[in-house]
């Protein structure tokens, strides 16, 4: 592999557990969450892209949650653990 | 003949709202009191719920226990109650194998769904959240039980 | 005014006398209802010094004005008391029949004082209430209760609120269940109806609610229902709240064996995931509930087999997780008896799993536990400990009946992992991985809890930095409080509040339902009036700057974890929150409102400071 390539370890929870548990994908460099997208939807189909799309889905990068508002900017690395879940809270 | 349509309740969508019963009140009484609700939420803990009104019988248990000659079938198999013939007495209620009428404390005379005859169609049906609702024939209810269990078949063979 | 009965009960338990009172126009504006109501109705009536297990306190029970309309989710109500656990203001909302059921006999509230020289329940059809004899009754559970009252009153639609045996046992943990999996569960409002001798409070009513513009409020809740079934309600509606497992232990902000870590090992296999494939029967709603969040389970095999119980999130991971257990079906029996016997399953959870922290720790003996091994991830263990604990049965139900903070306070030690805040037990949220929850929990009036605030919600959404705390998080907590305020006295379920597409949405549903003519700013301000109501009980009873910090572990002990690991509240960090908060709510450094804001909000500034 090229250098700065890697691995993003994704994991799926409630409603994206239609899609498994979880997956692995290869980057080249740092990617934008469109590109994420992207490489995911083409494993997955386009069925993961409107899934993601919808207000409700958070996503997590490592230990943070990156909010609606910040996923223009998001860089995910190589060795970043992402997470695709619906919005939390209440119980 | 044009075939009988009731109001058939899915009793694995009907989650227990009640909606239908406050919908109900608010159209034929207008006002919010759902104990003059013609449509009935029915509980078996701890997780049956069906919602129920009348079910156009062939042959009207109701209509038969009537002491006063107070109920008359219409056309469409639907009940009328004379409400100047009715003094209330409960006969009906009794007779009715589904709860489908009520005494209205306030009027002291029966009533039982009139699938709201004049309108659009039955408005419990409409404002259902869950879809749990159909105001339908009981041929498409079996028709469409049929389809069902064929699909899943189907699918398993395949 | 529409919307409102106009009247309530004043009940004394003590003489046995009923009497109407009316329900003033003034009141209703300036207060709203429900949980405003509470607040009132306890500042002005609860007598000074009085202990909340005398027959002097006060408890109440009170509806909004939306209860008994179409609105979506209104059948709600609340009941409040000074609480036998916290000393300050106590009370639980709980959804179910009875704020409908009450509404449409023709009252707002019931203001119920004194005790009775033995057992009864009071018992309100329409215009009519009388206590009745509850000796039958006694020992039951809550669901045996309402079988058997409406076989008594041969009325199948009656619908009762009652207390278990916990309750009649005095646990300040005692919750009160009506409709089977509906609970007004924190803050032992249970204990409080038991000190009064009061079993069960049954309603049915059959009258008509008026509302000033019926159509209008029709049209729109048509809108809502629909709203209601979209991707605003979808996590309530598919895996209910235990999705929140797999989430948070991903965040590591699942607490663990008595809040220590923030993962756990086992979190997939009690997963909300987990729970929907194996367990739940059956999603179902409540009374005038469009969205469907109650999943109920039935456990088919296995040795707890045949156990029913709602379970939602805080209740799965306090009796699961923080005990380290992972057995789904030892956590919805242990959730089943908290509902039957009458405890809140959070206070049972988290005292639970203090004493089998202070079990490991040697300060419990098998002696002190009846011969349990009362080690985290003995599921067994944790569903008979909070059996006896509902029972207050042998040396381990003594001990931890009345919480954690007092089990630890008859121990004689144990008290720096007591999870408590104003001795409530901490509701399921990490308090050293998600700090602006843990600022709402700790201020919250109640104790304890994000009810009162939603605090969790900057954290979770990622808009600030969930490790650290800053002077500007008060404004988080200070928004949160004064809408769910609203929210708490309409009163409607939060579940719906991300249905809305404004705040003057919400003021055009009280517009409808009232006839107010109330823009959303005034709404607002009522908020912040009812929550400084509910402030100023507490300061009445002593509350300070002391009662609003989280317990001891937040400070003293970094988090060890997968995720979380190193994280800790620092102490100058909370101390620079928590004056922020207070500086948004325009109180002193020790907490108390000043005259100026009282006199604002029309309120009596007896008690404020300048």
């Amino acid at each position: 592999m090229a250098s700065g390539a890697g691995v993003v370890t994704v994991e799926f929870f409630g409603p994206f557990r239609a899609f498994g548990k979880g997956t692995n994908v290869a980057i080249g460099g740092p990617v934008g969450y469109e590109g994420l997208l992207a490489l995911l939807s083409s494993e997955l189909g386009p069925e993961f892209d409107e899934r993601a799309r919808r207000k409700n889905t958070t996503l997590i990068v490592n230990n943070r949650i990156a909010g609606r508002k910040n996923l223009e900017g998001l860089l995910i690395e190589p060795g970043d653990r992402v997470a695709f879940a619906l919005l939390l809270g209440g119980g | 003949m044009e075939a009988k349509k009731i109001i058939v309740c899915d009793t694995e969508k009907c989650a227990g709202c009640e909606l239908c019963e406050y919908v109900c009140s608010i159209f034929k009484e207008k006002t919010i009191n759902w104990s003059k609700s013609r449509i009935r939420h029915v509980r078996i803990e701890p997780t049956f719920d069906i919602a129920i009104a009348c079910r156009k019988c062939e042959e009207p248990l109701c209509i038969k226990a009537c002491p006063r000659d107070a109920i008359e079938a219409l056309d469409d198999g639907s009940v009328k109650i004379l409400k100047d013939r009715c003094n209330g007495c409960g006969w009906c209620i009794e007779a009715c194998n589904f709860g489908a009428l009520k005494l209205d404390w306030d009027t002291k005379s029966v009533f039982a769904c009139d699938f709201c005859a004049g309108e659009d169609g039955p408005k419990c049906v409409e404002f259902c959240p869950y879809d749990a609702l159909e105001f339908t024939t009981l041929d498409a209810v079996g028709h469409e039980a049929g389809k069902k269990a064929f699909k899943r078949i189907i699918e398993e063979l395949e | 005014m529409k919307g409102y009965a106009g009247k309530f009960l004043r009940v004394n338990m003590t003489t046995g006398e009923i009497k109407p009172d009316t329900l003033s126009e003034e009141v209703a504006r300036k207060f709203l209802g429900g949980y405003g109501f509470v607040a009132h109705t306890l500042y002005n009536e609860v007598p000074e010094g009085t202990d909340a297990l005398d027959p002097e306190n006060v408890l109440c029970l009170w509806t909004g004005p939306v209860a008994g309309t179409p609105v979506p989710v209104s059948s709600k109500y609340i009941m409040g008391a000074k609480s036998p656990a916290t000393g300050f203001i106590g009370f639980g909302i709980a959804s179910g029949g009875i704020g409908s059921e009450l509404k449409a006999a023709g009252w707002d509230g019931i203001v119920i004082t004194g005790k009775a020289d033995k057992l009864k329940y009071l018992y309100i059809q329409n215009g009519h209430a009388e206590l009745r004899d509850a000796g039958y009754l006694e020992g039951k559970t809550t669901w045996d209760t309402e079988e058997l009252i409406r076989e008594e009153l041969s009325d199948d639609e009656i619908r009762v609120s009652s207390i278990g045996p916990a309750g009649e046992l005095l646990s300040r943990l005692a919750n009160v269940t009506n409709d089977r999996n509906r609970q007004v569960g924190r803050s032992g409002i249970g204990c409080v109806m038991g000190s009064k001798n009061l079993k069960a409070i049954a309603v049915r009513g059959t009258g008509s609610i008026e509302v000033a513009d019926l159509d209008g409020l029709l049209e729109l809740c048509k809108d809502l229902y629909k709203r209601c079934r979209g991707p605003a309600t979808e996590k309530y509606r598919v895996l209910g709240t235990p999705a929140n497992v797999l989430v948070h232990n991903r965040l590591g902000c699942l607490p663990t064996n008595n809040f220590q870590r923030g993962t756990f090992d086992r979190a997939e296999e009690c997963s909300g995931e987990r729970m929907l494939e194996t367990m739940v029967k059956k999603v179902v709603a409540c009374p005038s509930c469009p969205i469907s969040c109650d999943h109920v389970n039935v456990v088919k095999d296995g040795p707890w087999a045949g156990a029913v119980a709602s379970v939602d999130y805080e209740s799965l991971e306090l009796l699961g997780p923080n005990c380290g257990v992972s057995d789904l079906g030892a956590i919805t029996k242990a959730n089943q008896l908290c509902d039957t016997l009458g405890i809140d399953t959070i206070s049972a959870g988290v005292t639970v799993s203090w004493a089998m922290e202070a079990y490991e720790k040697g300060y419990l003996t098998k002696e002190d536990t009846d011969g349990l091994d009362l080690r985290f991830g003995n599921a067994e263990a944790m569903v008979e400990a909070v059996r006896v604990m509902c029972l207050r049965e042998g040396n381990l139900g003594k001990l931890i009946a009345d919480g954690a903070a007092r089990a630890a306070e008859r121990l004689g030690k144990g008290a720096e992992f007591a999870m408590v805040n104003k001795k409530l037990e901490w509701g399921a949220y990490s308090l050293r991985s998600l700090q602006t929850a843990t600022l709402g929990f700790a201020t919250s009036v109640r104790g304890a809890c994000y009810l009162r605030s939603g605090s969790y919600q900057p954290d979770v959404k990622g808009t600030v930095d969930r490790y650290t705390l800053d002077r500007s998080r008060g404004k988080f907590v200070f928004d949160g409080e004064n809408l769910y305020a609203i929210i708490d006295s309409m009163i409607i379920c939060k579940f719906t509040r991300g249905i809305y597409k404004s705040n003057d949405e919400i003021a055009s549903v009280l517009r409808m339902v009232t006839g107010f003519d109330i823009t959303d700013e005034e709404m607002i301000k009522t908020g912040e009036r009812i929550h400084n109501m509910a402030k100023l009980f507490n300061v009445r009873f002593g509350a300070s700057r002391k009662d609003d910090y989280p317990p001891p572990r937040a400070f003293d002990e970094k988090m060890y974890d997968d995720v979380s690991d190193g994280a800790v509240i620092e102490r100058e960090k909370y101390d620079e929150a928590l004056s922020g908060y207070y500086e948004e709510r325009r109180w002193n450094e020790e907490g108390i409102p000043t005259i100026g804001l009282l006199d604002e909000l029309g309120l009596d500034a007896t008690l404020g400071v300048k």
